[in-house]
Parts: C-alpha cells; structure tokens; sequence
C-alpha cells in the first residue's frame, strides 16, 4: 500500500503499552500487570528513577561523552542538540524505554552535517544484506559512493550553495550546517530569555513553552531536526544512529529481514502472544456483522 | 542498415519497448536520466543481486527516486490558476524514480489488468460534465495477448480460481504464471471481514515470484517493497526482465543521460535528441530513425513542451494544445482503523488481497444522478498494508497530540502495527484544465523549467470517494477494528493531486488529431517517428494499478513500429522474438 497523509485523530488505550514497557523490565507478568495498571496505580507508584535503572540506560545529563564536539557542531551545541532529541524522544528517567538520546540521534546528526569527511559519504547505504546479525559482510556499511551530480546536490543541501553559480539553479539555498548552527544558536538565546544560560539546563514549563509549536522561524528547524531525531533513533544503525537498535525494542520492529524473510506462518498468522487480543477482535467483529447489513451482494453491472 | 531508436526512459514502458526493437532488428539506444542501482543487467549471469537494501534512510534521501532539490516540480489547483497564482507548492509532485527500471524499482508491483469497459467508458456511459471521457483507439481483446506476454514475462503471482466472476467476466484471462505467495494477516484480516459482508476479496495478482522464476529468486516476504528496491531481484520490475534482455539482445543502456530536446526538422520529423550526459553534463546530440518517448506522463509531456521546433512552435505534437492536458493521477482513499492485535504488515509485500467492487461503475446511483454524473466508480482497493518505522512516528506528529506522546504511540502502535488499513486508487476523470506545464521560473539542476502540475480533483472522485469510504469504514467495523475511518478526496487537505504515484494521459491517443496528440500505436500525430510509450497515451485512467497496462500497450506499439500496424494487431507467438525461455 502506498503512503500517505493521516488526517484522523486516534485516542488510545496508552496505559497498557505504559504496561507492557515496564512488565518487561520488572519482571511482572503481562496479566499481573494490567489488573492493576489498568486502575492507573503501577505507574503513579513506581518512582521514576527506579524506571530508569530498570531500564538500565544512564540519564540524559553528564556520561561519558557527553562534553564532547562532534565531527561538524562544536561541544556547547552538541550538548543543545543531544538536550534536543532527548526532549523529542525521551529516555529514562522521563519514559522506561531509552530514546533518541541512547540512540545516538544526536551523533548521528552530526555526522550527517559533517558527511563529507568521510569517504565516501554515508549518504546511501550499500545493499543488499546488512547480515548485521552475523552470517557474512555487512554489505550496508559499505556505502554507495555518489556520482558528480548526487555531490553537486548534497553539497548543496547540507553546506548551502555558498554564492556558488553552480549551486543555485534555483537561487540561493541555505544549508543544513547553517540551519543547525542558527536553530541551536536561537535555542540557547530563547533559553536567556526564560531565566537558563543554557537550552540544555531548561525543564519543565519553560522547555514545554520553548517548544511549542508555532513560534515562528524556529519552527522549520525544529521540523527539520524532529525528522532527522527520528531517522537517527529509528533508521538502521550503519548511518550511525540507533545505536544497540533501540529504536527497534520498544517498537517491535524488526528491521531489515533479508534473505532470510518469514516463514508462512509468520506472516499470515497472528503472533501467538496475541491471542488475547485476538480473540477480543473476533467479539467485536461478530457482534459488529450481526448488526450490519450485508448491503452489498455484488457490484451493479455496468449498462 | 538498420534503424536507429533512441529510447527516452528505462521503466516500464521504455524497457517493455526497448525489447521489441532490440528483439526485432533495430539498433536501440536507451537513455536514463538516473543512475543504475542493479547489477550485471544484460550480462551472461545477471541479473546479480542489486544495490537496494531494506532501509528507510536511504528512501528519505530519494533512492531509488527523484531529488526534489534537484529536480523539483511545482503544482497549484485549478482555482489557483484561475486567480493566477503562479504555483502554490514547490518540491515532489507524485515523483516516480528517475532511475534505471524507473518506477518499478521502487513500485508495489501490483498488476491487475483493466476491464473491458474501461477501454469505451464515453461509448458506454456517455459524456461526463466538466470532463473529456474518451474511447480508447482499441479494446481489450486487442489488448489481451499483450497482457498474457507481460504477466509470463515479469512472472506475475495470482489465482484464477479465487477471482470473482464480475472481474473474469470484464477481464477474462488465463492462469497465472505463479500461484499466490503466504497471504498476509492483515490482509486476511481484511478478506474475511469483507467476505462476510458479502464481497469477493481475493488474492493480489503481483509481479513477485512465490517460487524461483526466470533465474530469480522466490520473494522471502521481508517487508520492504513498496517504497523500496528489492534486494533480491524477487519483485519483478522493468530492469530485470525487459531492460535485461533489451541488453542482452544488442541494446545500449546510457545512464545519466538527460535529454533536453527532440529535435525536429521542417516537416515536423524527429532528427535526432539533445541532452547532457554523465554526472558533468556535457551537451551531447544523438541522431535517431524513431524517437520512443516513455518518460512517464508528466516527464514526457514536459519534454514535449521543451521540444519546440520549426513545425511544433508550441511544443513537439502540440497543434491542438493537448499536450500536457488532461492529466490523471489516481484519486486516494484510506479506510480502516485500529485493532486490538499486532497486525505485523511489516512482514509481506506491502499487501497481499485486493477488492474490485469499487472498480465497477455505478450507474443506479442517485446521488451521481443528482449530481449530473452518468456513473460513479471508486476503484481497486488495496487492502492491509501499513506504513514503515520513521512514517508511522511522522504520522504521529501530525496529530494533534503534543510529541511528549510519541514514545506511548510507538509502544502502541495504532497507524502501524495495529492499524487496519486499506488504500482505495479510484478513477480520476480526465478534465483539460488538469494538466503540466513548464514552470515559468523554477529550473531543474540541468538548468531547465520544471513541469508544473495544475490539478483538481472532479466532483466524480469526491462523491466517489465519499460513497466507497463510508461503505469500506463498515468492512473495518465488521473486521473488528475500533476508532473507524475513511478520508475523502477534496475535504481533508489541499485540492490538490492525489497521494499515489499513477499518472496518465498528458499525450492522449485518439484517432482525432484536433482532440489527442497520439495514435492507436502511440505515434504522434505531427511527426510519426516519435512514439509515446508509457501512461501518457492512457485516454482515460481505469481505477486499477496502471503499470501492467503500460507495459501492455508499449508492447503493442513498439512492435507496430518494428514490425507494423497488421503484425501488432494480430500479433502471432513468433512476433516477440527471442524470448529466452522462462522456467
């Protein structure tokens, strides 16, 4: 099926998936859990640092590392940055799973801006297995190397056309590295204002605020930064992201499946740890079909 | 010595030519503007295994696919071009790969055939207001034996004996090559809800093998297709079938080869084409006998527009002022809703069961009646599939729920995992106001205008849409599925095209010169050594998946124009010749 916008709004029964992230660090059986989850008592009770050691991941300030510059963006906004995709996708102790911040999305950004120090540049990875797992060469850590006219491109997409003529066949284009060193520039001055030195120091309500949507030119880069967050936690772990695969736990995604594939089985049969909730569908359904008319018996037959 | 044809595009309708001439005795020419991500295309031992990996990175950097920084295009709807707005969008406009295999490297590879009806709906239903429904030149029995040889060529999975009589009756056909692979869970999900509502829900026909075929392995179901190159060579696709053997029968594949012009002389003939080759882009001229255009419909109409000449002042083909005209995307409808199961959809081939009823116009509808439309047709829907990792967490920040909920929807996943979902491509009648252009400032990095796309949908698709949704919303309901929904065309975002990437009709055929720019073989009316190949020459647009019928119909042109008009029209087994036998 092809892509496509999402126009409907969706409520959700997140107490239970709350549930089952901590069910499977605590130990606690699924059913165990949601009889009393469900009363929302599990998660007012367990301290949220408790969460995080659970989790086993370390907080998102200090660690090693942490201090560090990066391949493009200096130490102070690597420290916004890292501060930024943590806020985006949280960790512990804000959430039991680790997010972008353990996933290295930060780093990952920054080796994006700084792609073309590196050769080749970790643009396309190389295909067709990563056989990441073991079993034979990783053939996606070996990059595609780009032809004259995919450098022109992303040249100019991450460093800006730069008064270039060659660059701006549709006028001036400001960059990536440009947009990062203004957007992070522009965090920390909004953090001043609201009574921090630093973006990474702010919390709470000031952060909420910061961030809100719809503040005007800092959202285009927060978009931008949003987007890459997610391809740095979810994407595959050769563009340097994603690191352990976290951002495939919580989320049950499998991630690339060649040559191996699945089984039948697999794939037309629900999982087996389903079943409860299987079975839950088939009530619906059946009370559902009961009600409906079966007002369709075969399409009109065209004249 | 033998004709010279230069072949503009390597996708559907350009490879599936390029193979009738190379197999024919024409020297073949075949240029791509993009790169070439198989390997050993054309080679005693290919096609080996390419360079596509299951990886949603790499599809957020437009591989296989179109840079929109690169070449971006631009669109506003019919209403903006009425006030004059210039353009009210810049970037991808329904971007097909410009790439060798085009779009069927990164396609879904579905391939149901169009209906009978389809090739005469203005014969048959008669005019539509506000729209330009035409007749095709030909009909389905002519078209029928060109159908057979692509389904055998690209190896194409089905089950004859679980398709509904209505579809065998408007298309009837032979077995299929290749029984179905595993049905997808979500997929069933679907079909036995809808089975009990009283459809007839079947298996996809998809140019995937479900076991070793022509060399190629059988799909492993390893979720990354539609959106993706296959890593395996499994999913069929222009490159390694036609394109393939167009190689390794004499053809010449040049890549990044942009063509620029076709250049005519003063009687309106094709001389030879201009473009700029490899990644420097170094102007180039090559001399042709014949021109095949298979650009896709949006790239070839704009080539045409760039292609003024002494006799084509408008634009090669262009004396009527239809090319780039009644341009077609499919309409898009999404229904479903969330289940209280992991659907697991990320294992399969995007999806694995479609429903025809859709497809068959309605003519008893009030509603269509009321609203001054002889019928009223949604089209084939698509049913199961589900969005990849980094698109399901995009989709969540377009709720309004603040991101501090992203990491619960994700644990949750109710628009992917959960989510029980369906695409329904209608029928989008052809209107002369829906068209390309060239953009009057915005230039390409070759430095050329940028096709321009002015489109609104016709009241048909909204009512369509309208009626199937709420009609496919039930089915979700019957399946199980809580929180319901359908999206209708022309009342949630912009008026604009369609979110599929089928496109048609921008250089019509038609017998008549004064209302279509083609013929029944896809020559040009104003210069006969140029034939059209790929889904520009659609006169209308079916409401099924079109790649099949490209492919078809670019069979049957070229092999008018390598063996003649009566050879295509009764096309005898030895026609296509030098088909390496298929095991």
């Amino acid at each position: 099926m092809a892509r496509g916008p999402v126009h409907w709004v969706v409520e959700l029964d997140l107490e239970r998936e709350r549930e089952v992230a901590v069910t499977r660090r605590s130990g606690l059986s699924r059913r165990q859990l949601m009889a009393r989850a469900r009363d929302g008592i599990v998660l007012a009770l367990v301290p949220r640092v408790a969460l995080a050691q659970a989790a086993g991941h370390r907080p998102a300030a200090g660690g090693p590392g942490a201090d560090a510059g990066g391949v493009f963006l200096n130490a102070e906004e690597m420290r916004s940055l890292r501060a930024l995709v943590a806020h985006f996708v949280p960790g512990p102790p804000d959430d039991p799973d680790p997010g972008a911040l353990e996933a290295g999305a930060a780093e990952y950004i920054d080796q994006l801006l700084g792609v073309f120090e590196t050769r080749p540049p970790r643009i396309f990875a190389g295909g067709p297995f990563s056989l990441r797992d073991g079993g034979g060469p990783n053939a996606f850590a070996q990059f595609t190397p780009l032809d004259p006219l995919e450098e022109l491109v992303w040249r100019t997409r991450i460093e800006g056309s730069r008064g270039l003529p060659e660059r701006e066949w549709n006028g001036p284009v400001t960059g990536w590295q440009q947009r990062y060193r203004e957007g992070l520039a522009r965090l920390d001055e909004a953090s001043r204002a609201l009574g921090s030195e630093h973006f990474a120091e702010l919390s709470g309500w000031r952060l909420r605020w910061l961030l809100r949507p719809a503040t005007g030119e800092l959202d285009s880069f927060l978009d931008l930064a949003f987007r890459h967050t997610l391809e740095g936690t979810y994407g595959a772990p050769e563009y340097g992201g994603n690191r352990g695969r976290v951002g495939w736990s919580y989320t049950r995604w499998p991630g690339d499946h060649q040559p191996a594939g699945y089984s039948p089985a697999q794939i037309s049969e629900p999982d087996a740890d389903e079943a409860e909730a299987v079975a839950e569908a088939r009530a619906r359904a059946l009370a559902e079909r009961d009600d409906a008319e079966c007002v369709v018996a075969g399409p009109a037959e065209p004249s | 010595m033998s004709r010279h044809a230069v072949v503009i595009g390597s996708g559907a309708g350009g490879a599936a030519a390029a193979w009738v001439l190379a197999t024919n005795g024409l020297e073949v020419t075949v240029l791509e503007k993009g790169r070439n991500f198989f390997r050993g295309l054309g080679e005693a031992d290919g096609p080996r295994l390419p360079l596509f990996g299951g990886d949603e990175i790499r599809d957020a950097r437009h591989l296989p696919g179109v840079d929109p920084l690169a070449e971006p295009r631009t669109a506003r709807t019919q209403q903006e071009a009425r006030a004059g707005t210039a353009r009210s969008h810049v970037g991808d406009v329904n971007h097909l790969a410009h790439t060798v295999g085009g779009g069927t490297t990164h396609w879904d590879a579905k391939v149901p055939r169009f209906f009978d009806f389809d090739f005469e709906m203005r014969s048959r239903y008669g005019p539509v207001t506000d729209a330009d429904v035409a007749d095709w030149p030909f009909g389905y029995p002519d078209l029928a034996p060109y159908y057979a040889r692509v389904e055998e060529i690209l190896g194409v999975q089905g089950a004859l004996e679980a398709t509904p009589g209505f579809v065998l009756a408007h298309a009837p056909r032979g077995a299929y090559p290749m029984p179905p692979s595993p049905p997808m869970y979500a997929s069933l999900v679907w079909a036995e809800a809808a089975r009990a509502l009283g459809y007839e829900p079947h298996p996809f026909p998809m140019a995937a093998n479900s076991r070793r075929y022509d060399g190629r392995p059988a799909c492993t179901s390893c979720g990354y297709c539609s959106g993706h190159g296959c890593p395996i060579n499994a999913r069929a696709g222009a490159a390694v079938t036609f394109l393939h053997r167009a190689l390794k029968a004499g053809a010449r594949l040049v890549t990044r080869a942009c063509v620029t012009r076709i250049a005519t002389d003063a009687n309106g003939r094709a001389t030879h084409v201009e473009l700029v080759a490899g990644g420097e882009r170094r102007p180039e001229r090559l001399e042709a006998d014949v021109v095949v255009l298979a650009a896709s419909a949006i790239e070839s109409a704009r080539l045409a527009l760039l292609s003024r000449g002494p006799a084509h002042p408008e634009g090669l083909g262009n004396r009527s002022d239809r090319v780039g005209r009644t341009l077609c995307f499919h309409s898009s409808v999404f229904a479903g809703g969330t289940m209280p199961q992991r659907l697991h959809a990320h294992r399969g081939r995007s999806t694995s069961h479609c429903l025809l009823e859709p497809a068959i116009p309605d003519t008893d509808s009030r509603l269509a009646r009321w609203l001054g439309l002889p019928f009223v047709r949604g089209g084939v829907c698509e049913m199961g599939g589900a969005p990849y990792l980094i698109d399901e967490a995009l989709a969540y920040d377009m709720l309004p729920q603040p991101r501090t909920m992203h990491k619960d929807l994700m644990r949750s996943s109710p628009l992917r995992d959960r989510m029980l979902a369906l695409q329904m491509l209608g029928e989008d009648l052809p209107q002369l106001p829906n068209r390309v252009d060239l953009d009057p400032s915005v230039r390409d990095v070759y430095g050329l205008p940028v096709a321009r796309v002015t489109y609104s949908p016709h009241r048909h698709e909204k009512l369509a849409s309208w009626l199937w949704g709420r009609r496919l919303q039930n089915i979700a309901q019957a399946a199980g599925a809580e929180h319901t929904y359908f999206t209708p065309v022309g009342l949630l975002g912009a008026d604009g095209p369609g979110a599929t990437r089928h496109i048609a009709g921008t250089l019509r055929m038609g017998s008549d010169a004064d209302r279509s720019v083609t013929d029944g073989f896809g020559r040009m009316h104003d210069a006969e050594n140029v034939v059209v190949c790929d889904g520009s020459v659609f006169p209308t647009f079916s409401g099924v998946n079109p790649t099949l019928t490209i492919m078809a119909v670019a069979l049957r042109s070229a092999t008018a124009l390598a063996l003649g008009e009566a050879a295509a029209r009764h096309p005898q087994p030895g026609a296509f010749a030098s088909l390496a036998a298929i095991s």
